[in-house]
């Protein structure tokens, strides 16, 4: 059982970080070398993705940099990076990327949310009635397999350009995801606990709420974070065919205005604040996980 | 709470799991249900439980059919494990198996205090389950089951998933909260030694298909000791009886 396995664990984390523990931090350091030793070995966990993405991350702009110095690509349709990295502090100046990223941000976890809620008490209700489970799956996948970005000439139809149109089409192609995962965190949930609970005589609510939903958060909460990066490709994607606000509608305004370079950096930015989404995401899910404890 | 089961079975199908059962328990007696595995001693035990509705026979609890999980019964799970909530503290688990009976706020307190002291875990309520050594999860469980003031406890292999010295530990632990909280013990094993040394009576199922074949009155002195009635020779009777019964069908392969 993972319960005990992890216990321990934890113990050993609180007593690397303790004074008197030989190898913590009040053993006197003899040189630099040694200090640097030791601080690779107390964070080696936590330095080495970081260099290994800055590692990766080089390794791609210089693979950019080569192809547009040896022209195998026109400069027009892809600027060399320093080029992309001179207009980045215009870009990042521009009051109208601001109030667009703002746009999109707000649109993206007003969808998710939105989605998340909805997909949480639909998922609940079809994962605890068994006969709803089979139709529902069907259902769901069936809707799934028409790509989110076709609905959007539609979405433009029904809910013209603003903020609405982003949003509904952004919550139709993320909902199934964390529906999904809802059914099976929901039909996950551990058999001998709902006997315990029947047997401590909690009504059906009581059930819900203290025991299906805590056992079925882990993957509830996987899924919000799969949809997050989902919801935001689908909104920028509005944007750019045709929404009337956002960053996606900066972007083509930058190529229509011949700014390439802009645009590159445009989308360097948008890039980034989707990493640090993700990962704010990751990380709350990894707390969640960790507080929920689930064999 | 006397516990009555009056042609209690229980059939998946076409295959049979349980043949009609007929028991009677008395207030305040421990019972302990052996059998080799697949013989529905967990069935049966599930059924009186009210977890799982019988195909025949009803069980009574002084003369009220069971419909249902009833009020005055708890039942401790095989498995601590996959049977208490990891995500709440050992005090709020607790505290979780009472919600039903609305206690006011100090009397559950108190009441899960008493309960944490008489298991030996006084001082552990604020950790959570994961935090403990197994032995202590599965004192947690029947803390737990203790927590509601339950007349009658139904225990499903209670210490199967622990080690040989706390499972003498935890059959002590059983057999005093018996006398301090006056509760009718049903107690499901695969422990031969255990079954003997633990009941007043002991009732032995034989599997294909799962049928009571004995049920033995356990004359040992009371209290019992790890070492004192394990000594008795009238304990390694007893001990071979249920042993011989329970072992028949592999005796009746090597001849």
């Amino acid at each position: 059982m993972s319960g005990r396995l992890v216990a321990p664990a934890a113990s050993a984390r609180r007593a690397a970080g303790h004074p008197l523990v030989p190898d913590g931090v009040a053993r006197p350091v003899r040189g630099l070398r040694t200090a640097v030793g030791a601080a690779w070995a107390r964070h080696r966990a936590t330095i080495a993705p970081v260099l290994l993405g800055i590692v990766g991350t080089g390794t791609v702009i210089a693979g950019w940099a080569m192809i547009t110095a040896t022209g195998l690509v026109s400069e027009r349709s892809l600027p060399s990076p320093t080029a992309v990295a001179t207009s980045l502090p215009l870009v990042l100046a521009d009051p109208d990327l601001h109030a667009g990223l703002a746009d999109t941000l707000l649109t993206w976890l007003g969808a998710l949310a939105l989605a998340s809620a909805v997909a949480i008490v639909l998922g609940v209700l079809i994962g605890t009635v068994p006969w709803l489970a089979r139709p529902a799956m069907v259902a769901v996948n069936a809707l799934r397999s028409i790509p989110s970005t076709a609905l959007i000439p539609l979405a433009i139809l029904l809910f013209g350009l603003g903020p609405a149109m982003k949003g509904a089409v952004a919550v139709y192609a993320v909902a199934p995801i964390v529906l999904i995962n809802t059914i099976y965190g929901v039909a996950g949930t551990e058999p001998m606990r709902i006997d315990a609970a029947r047997s401590m005589h909690w009504p059906w609510w009581r059930r819900w709420a203290w025991l299906v939903l805590p056992s079925a958060t882990p993957a509830i909460v996987t899924g919000i974070r799969v949809a997050s990066g989902i919801a935001l490709v689908v909104v920028v994607s509005a944007e750019l065919l045709g929404g009337r606000s956002g960053a996606g509608l900066i972007l083509v305004q930058y190529q229509q205005a011949l700014r390439i370079d802009m645009a590159y950096a445009c989308i360097t930015v948008i890039g980034v604040v989707g990493m640090a989404l993700y990962g704010l995401l990751t990380l709350a899910e990894r707390r969640t996980i960790a507080r929920i404890h689930l064999v | 709470m006397d516990i009555t089961v009056d042609g209690l079975a229980k059939r998946y199908g076409e295959h049979l799991a349980l043949e009609p059962v007929s028991i009677k328990i008395g207030q305040g007696e421990f019972v302990t249900i052996v059998g080799p595995s697949g013989c529905g001693k967990s069935t049966l035990l599930m059924m009186m439980a009210g977890l799982l509705a019988p195909s025949e026979g009803v069980v009574r609890l002084d003369d009220t059919p069971v419909d249902g999980p009833p009020q005055g019964v708890s039942v401790v799970f095989q498995d601590y494990g996959r049977s208490l909530f990891p995500w709440l503290t050992v005090r709020r688990n607790l505290a979780m198996a009472a919600v039903a009976q609305k206690l006011p706020r100090p009397v559950l307190e108190a009441r899960i205090e008493r309960v944490l002291a008489s298991v030996g875990l006084a001082g552990q309520g604020a950790k959570h389950p994961w935090q403990l050594s197994g032995g202590m999860q599965q004192r947690v469980a029947i803390a737990r089951a203790l927590v509601a003031e339950p007349r009658v406890l139904l225990m499903d292999e209670p210490f199967a998933a622990v080690d040989a010295q706390t499972r003498a530990d935890l059959e002590d632990l059983v057999l005093r909260l018996r006398d301090e909280y006056g509760v009718t013990i049903a107690l499901v094993t695969h422990d031969i030694d255990e079954s003997v040394y633990l009941a007043d009576r002991v009732l032995v199922l034989a599997a294909g298909p799962g049928r009571l074949i004995r049920d033995i009155a356990v004359d040992l002195p009371t209290p019992r000791g790890q070492l004192t009635t394990k000594r008795l020779p009238r304990f390694a009777d007893l001990r071979a009886e249920v042993f011989s019964l329970v072992m028949r069908p592999e005796l009746q392969e090597v001849r």
